[in-house]
């Protein structure tokens, strides 16, 4: 395992990923050293002024400071990337190691349903949920968890068609390990590279679903999201504020871009073929 | 199983898909906190009204029966009524849906259109100069979420440089003649069209780029070399034709996307179609028409997607065959 992290260390991809990353994370994790005010609280400074030393990335039309809520919204952005992402992939994981490993009519039947929820049109779904049930993070989190599992789901199970047969783990039966035991300390592992980049893209996805919510003003509003600090530009766009564009549309594009080039960077360390290009 | 049976069990898929969204909107409507007769009527609906739907959807029958009464009034096309719009929900739908399925439509055809022909101007070269800009294009067009490139393009061409609207259909007084209103109508889609292309294009581009230069290296592309074709005989009738599979097939996953990209660029350039009617309706906690679009815009995708699988069908001799 530490050679294939290695491995994935070295393509410059990665790396690059994780430079783009490496700010946000550690906005998010310092949020409340490194902000300047409360993202939360209007009017600390007069309306739509442009980047200056008091405020260097301006201020909204409330007079809210556009520093401290690309700050805080780092801490949003990343909270329902991973949060959804590890609920999805604890879905992901047991309906695909089961329905790869056990098979079966029921195998069949868990992945006809997650052919199903692919085809969803998860946004509206999402505005529903959100309509009915409140905007809390922890809702939208939620749902693009329960509509995005299907696809880790299905890349796992076609890895583990392809290794149940093999010798480690038909070895592993013979010395009488039990199912689980086998899916968890053989087969896991070796699907989990597999499974990396489609989990960074996802966590991409999530990011951009987030900030979509938001900039239609159904995000939640005792978070200060990205997209939130660009509903409010887009309402003030007339003025030619450009600052309250500018800044949280970089943070998004570096996180996302971020989170593909990992996901990239691992693909790329997985297959030899296009490596030697 | 033959043609006729893959198109039978993509028919019944389509169908399945529509039961379960009729379905999770049901319990839905039931999980949610309160009145479920508010949550089928709108918050505007009057005392009277909500009295016919309780009776209406049976909502003080078990809860078995009600979920029968619900899948009876979607499966006649009953989407019940919209307060704010004082119509039948699907009407109010339908209305507008013309006007989504231009933007996404041109959009779509725009995007695929150039996505493969840079994908191949990109693959005809690999890693050089030309390839490598239009690689990092794509890569960040990707990474760009279509409200953030919809915000930009109005920053740029609608305040810096007036050139374009900054949203609406056409101008008004337009509408009456043919002549004054297509050019209004084009005038008014180009940024749209542009915002809901960027994501697509980027797909189509890298996909197609890969497709190509994968199969320029594949055993028939150098068999029809060897048979003395020319250089740019080879790349479109061999490469190219191969290299488009994967694209009509991720074409055809991502028309989910296109509905999300859709609804925040009506938003943006207040676009009068289904994506600014959903969100118009959310501030009127018009719940009818909510789950109306939530169900009309899952059969459209559907549908979409059936379409997409019978090309596939036809395109893909594997299928035909049954192999």
């Amino acid at each position: 395992m530490a050679n294939y992290y290695s491995r994935i260390l070295r393509e410059k991809e990665t790396i690059a990923g994780l430079v783009l990353i490496a700010p946000i994370v550690i906005f998010a994790l310092f949020a409340n050293f490194i902000a300047p005010y409360n993202p939360l609280i209007y009017a600390s400074a007069p309306p739509l002024e442009p980047p200056s030393f008091g405020h260097i990335m301006g201020t909204d039309q409330t007079g809210g400071d556009i520093f401290s809520q690309v700050v805080y919204g780092s801490r949003v952005a990343l909270y329902v990337a991973l949060g959804s992402v590890a609920l999805s992939l604890i879905i992901a994981i047991a309906s695909g190691l089961s329905s790869g490993y056990v098979g079966g009519i029921a195998g069949e039947a868990i992945m006809r349903i997650a052919d199903l929820i692919l085809s969803i049109p998860s946004f509206v779904l999402i505005i529903l949920v959100v309509v009915l049930f409140g905007s809390r993070l922890n809702n939208i989190l939620l749902i693009i968890a329960l509509v995005s599992w299907p696809t880790l789901a299905r890349i796992i199970r076609a890895e583990v068609l392809s290794l149940k047969e093999r010798e480690f783990v038909l070895a592993a039966k013979a010395i009488g390990a039990g199912n689980v035991d086998i899916m968890l300390s053989e087969i896991l592992p070796n699907v989990w590279f597999k499974l990396m980049p489609a989990v960074t893209l996802q966590a991409g996805l999530a990011v951009v679903i987030e900030a979509g919510i938001s900039f239609l003003g159904l995000g939640d509003p005792n978070t200060s999201s990205w997209g939130r600090t660009l509903m409010f530009a887009y309402q003030s766009v007339y003025s030619g504020a450009w600052w309250g564009i500018l800044f949280p549309t970089v943070a998004i594009v570096i996180t996302v871009m971020g989170f593909n080039l990992i996901g990239e960077g691992i693909s790329k360390s997985l297959s030899p073929k296009l490596a030697t290009h | 199983m033959g043609f006729y049976g893959y198109i039978a069990k993509r028919v019944a898929f389509s169908f399945a898909i529509v039961l379960l969204v009729a379905f999770i909107s049901f319990i839905l409507i039931k999980a949610a906190p309160g009145d479920p007769a508010v949550l089928l009527g709108g918050e505007g609906a009057t005392p009277q009204y909500l009295q016919t739907i309780r009776q209406e959807y049976g909502l003080n029958l078990p809860i078995e029966q009600q979920l029968v009464i619900y899948f009876e009034h979607l499966l006649t096309g009953n989407l019940g009524f919209s307060v704010t719009y004082n119509q039948p929900v699907a009407e109010v739908i339908f209305g507008r849906l013309v006007n989504t399925v231009l933007l996404v439509g041109s959009a779509f055809v725009f995007s695929l259109v150039l996505g493969i022909l840079l994908g191949l101007v990109s693959a005809s070269k690999p890693y050089s100069l030309r390839d490598r800009v239009i690689s990092a294009i794509s890569l960040l067009l990707y990474s760009t979420p279509v409200f953030v490139t919809g915000l930009v393009l109005i920053y740029l061409f609608v305040i810096k440089i007036r050139l374009f609207p900054a949203g609406g259909m056409f101008t008004i007084g337009s509408q009456n003649n043919l002549l004054t209103f297509i050019p209004s109508l084009l005038y008014h889609m180009i940024l749209p069209m542009l915002t809901l292309s960027t994501f697509f294009l980027a797909t189509y581009i890298l996909l197609t780029r890969s497709g190509v230069i994968e199969s320029m290296n594949s055993n028939y592309v150098m068999m029809a070399r060897a048979k003395g074709a020319g250089e740019r005989r080879v790349l479109i009738s061999h490469a190219l034709k191969n290299a488009l599979l994967p694209v009509v097939t991720v074409a055809s996953i991502q028309l989910g996307l296109i509905v999300t990209g859709a609804i925040l660029t009506e938003n943006i350039f207040s676009w009068p179609g289904v994506g600014s009617l959903l969100i118009q309706a959310v501030d009127y906690r018009d719940y009818a028409l909510v789950t109306g679009i939530f169900v009309i815009t899952a059969i459209s995708v559907a549908a979409a997607n059936l379409a997409a699988d019978i090309i596939y069908g036809v395109i893909d001799p594997r299928i035909k065959t049954g192999a």
